[in-house]
């Protein structure tokens, strides 16, 4: 075994070699850079992480095992223009100084000495891989960016979002009338059931309606309304106007389509379509996560400035979902609001609102676990985009549980 | 495209560079582009007898002594930080103004405040030495050290030195842990 201290750097032998990156003490994610001229990428393509484990046409692949990142490299298949590959670990909160270790190896016999006692880096440069005089070489770099994952993308090249304006303060939302004939939700928590007709069948309605914020801006009151099918086998299915399903075929719910504006008087509304018999048809029990999700592309906003709420209506019964999403200075940087969670069993429904909302910052995708007799909702599941996004948007407290069907 | 040396390789100026005195080392390593403190290298040259010792204090020229006293070598001044592109510092010397019983001319890079500011030469990117013709502006020969080193705190980037009376340059890119003052003290001088 050699070691490797900060900033030795040694000669590699034959084509292949791997770097096994552990960090404990801390949540992190591992990623590769290939870097051209000047050291910097020329696009997403040159970033091996988690959402996309292969760059440079195999050059460099990931895998993870047990908490580790495992990153391969043939040399042979590095671009004649890449000048090295870079190997980096960032943290999703906090900084390596208390992270409790850690360990870089490469399968060649090197250990890299990572110090991190009294860093204050959140975003690290671990290592490179790169060429001298025709010979490839490891080194241990160890330097990196109290900035994090942002500061670190920026020295490299790649695209970051720029910061968001402050919104106005939105308006008080508009009273709504009180309704005697339906069951409403407001707590986190509360839950109603409503029985299925195991005869006739037919559709469960599922609507997100929104109003303008008021904010006199018409290009931010865009609401998508999107699904988490949890299937009796344990996958889980993505639902929404990118992938809107069918109700003939699993996973037996469609998205009716998308609508991108609202105003007070003609609330934004998106429809998801549930077949009342898809627990018979998908094998079992199943359950549905339903939230309201604002891209940051859709210009600053809210969403809690838009009073999002939610209806399930099956054969003349209704129940509402109509939770008061705490507005606040951080709301604007929220983009996911999970309204609540539907059971599917074999004669009822039942509705259990929410009122979870992602991480700030966080493109991360609710995900739904069966947790004793009911559902647990985390924000573990990938992102995903109706159009392309930087790659460092992409990773931002990204989920990494992927759906069945994306 | 100016000679390349390797660790230990040694050229002579006077083959290279027929008729060369007045000559320029040049010194540069990269700004530092990650989080900390800005790297404070500092260059310095020790004039040496044929014992490898300074004759005296005066023949130490750094940040706090500019000129030796022959007037055959001067330092132009302190960078602290590495920004710029090309040298960071320079030192001049006249070859024909060297004292007979120099024998060589030590330049050493070291890292200022290095033991709190917790640095080492592993952290400094593409560091390098080169020897140019002041009289016509041509890099005579360079040497990169940038694969040379790791958690030294002190190099000695090159030599100068007289080899049967000729002027010849070697790439030394011998690292030592410690400060100025260890350097110094190698050279055999008390500093404080």
């Amino acid at each position: 075994m050699t070691t490797l201290s900060m900033g030795a750097n040694t000669p590699l032998s034959g084509q292949k070699v791997s770097l096994t990156i552990e960090v404990t003490g801390a949540a992190a994610d591992a990623s590769a850079l290939q870097l051209y001229a000047g050291g910097k990428v020329r696009g997403d393509g040159d970033m091996c992480f988690f959402n996309q484990p292969a760059i440079g046409g195999g050059a460099v692949c990931l895998s993870t095992s047990g908490g580790r990142s495992i990153f391969e490299v043939d040399t042979s298949r590095i671009a004649v223009d890449v000048e090295k590959i870079v190997f980096t670990a960032t943290l999703d909160a906090g900084n390596f100084g208390a992270a409790s270790a850690v360990t870089v190896t490469g399968s060649q016999g090197h250990r890299l000495i990572v110090d991190t006692a009294g860093r204050s880096e959140a975003a690290l440069i671990l290592a490179e891989i790169y060429q001298r005089n025709g010979q490839w070489k490891l080194r241990n770099v160890s330097q990196g960016f109290n900035g994090g994952l942002a500061a670190l993308a920026t020295h490299f090249g790649v695209e970051v979002a720029a910061p968001q304006p402050a919104p106005k303060p939105a308006p008080a939302p508009a009273p709504k009338p009180l309704s005697l004939s339906k069951i409403t939700l407001t707590k986190p928590g509360e839950s109603s059931r409503i029985s299925l007709n195991k005869t006739s069948g037919g559709i469960v309605r599922v609507s997100a309606t929104w109003i303008d914020n008021g904010d006199d801006r018409d290009d931010n009151d865009d609401l998508d309304l999107r699904a988490g099918i949890l299937m009796p086998d344990g996958a889980m299915h993505w639902l929404a106007t990118s992938h809107p399903g069918s109700v003939n075929a699993p996973p037996f719910a469609r998205h009716m389509g998308d609508v991108t504006s609202a105003s007070v008087d003609a609330p934004g509304t998106e429809i998801i379509e549930v077949a009342s018999d898809i627990s018979q048809k998908a094998g079992g029990p199943v359950g549905m996560v339903f939230s309201v999700y604002s891209a940051i592309s859709n210009g600053p906003v809210s969403i809690a400035s838009l009073c999002p709420e939610m209806s399930i209506e099956y054969q003349g019964k209704q129940v509402n979902c109509a939770y008061k999403f705490p507005d606040g200075k951080v709301a604007k940087s929220v983009y996911t609001y999970v309204i609540g969670t539907v059971a599917f069993n074999e004669g009822d429904l039942d509705v259990k609102l929410s009122g979870a909302t992602s991480p700030k910052h966080s493109e991360a995708t609710p995900w739904i676990t069966r947790e004793g007799g009911g559902m647990k909702v985390t924000f573990d599941g990938a992102p995903v985009f109706k159009k392309g996004r930087t790659l460092a948007a992409r990773m931002m407290g990204a989920g990494k549980k992927k759906y069945a069907n994306i | 495209m100016a000679l390349s040396l390797s660790k230990g390789q040694n050229i002579s100026l006077s083959k290279e560079a027929p008729g060369l005195t007045r000559v320029l080392l040049g010194l540069g390593w990269d700004e530092r582009a990650t989080d900390g403190q800005d790297f404070d290298l500092d260059a310095s040259l020790f004039m040496l007898n044929a014992s490898g010792k300074c004759r005296s204090d005066a023949d130490f020229i750094f940040y706090n002594q500019m000129h030796s006293s022959c007037g055959s070598v001067s330092h132009t001044g302190d960078n602290r930080t590495g920004a710029g592109d090309g040298d960071d510092e320079a030192i001049k010397v006249d070859l024909s103004k060297v004292p007979a019983d120099v024998q060589t001319l030590a330049v050493t890079v070291t890292i200022h405040d290095h033991e709190t500011r917790r640095q080492s030469f592993g952290q400094v990117a593409n560091a390098f030495i080169r020897i140019v013709n002041e009289d016509n502006g041509a890099e005579v020969v360079r040497y990169d050290l940038s694969e040379d080193y790791s958690t030294e705190t002190a190099m000695v980037f090159g030599e100068l030195y007289r080899h049967n009376g000729e002027w010849k340059f070697r790439a030394v890119g011998q690292g030592y842990n410690g400060g100025l003052g260890a350097m110094a003290t190698q050279y055999g001088l008390s500093a404080s």
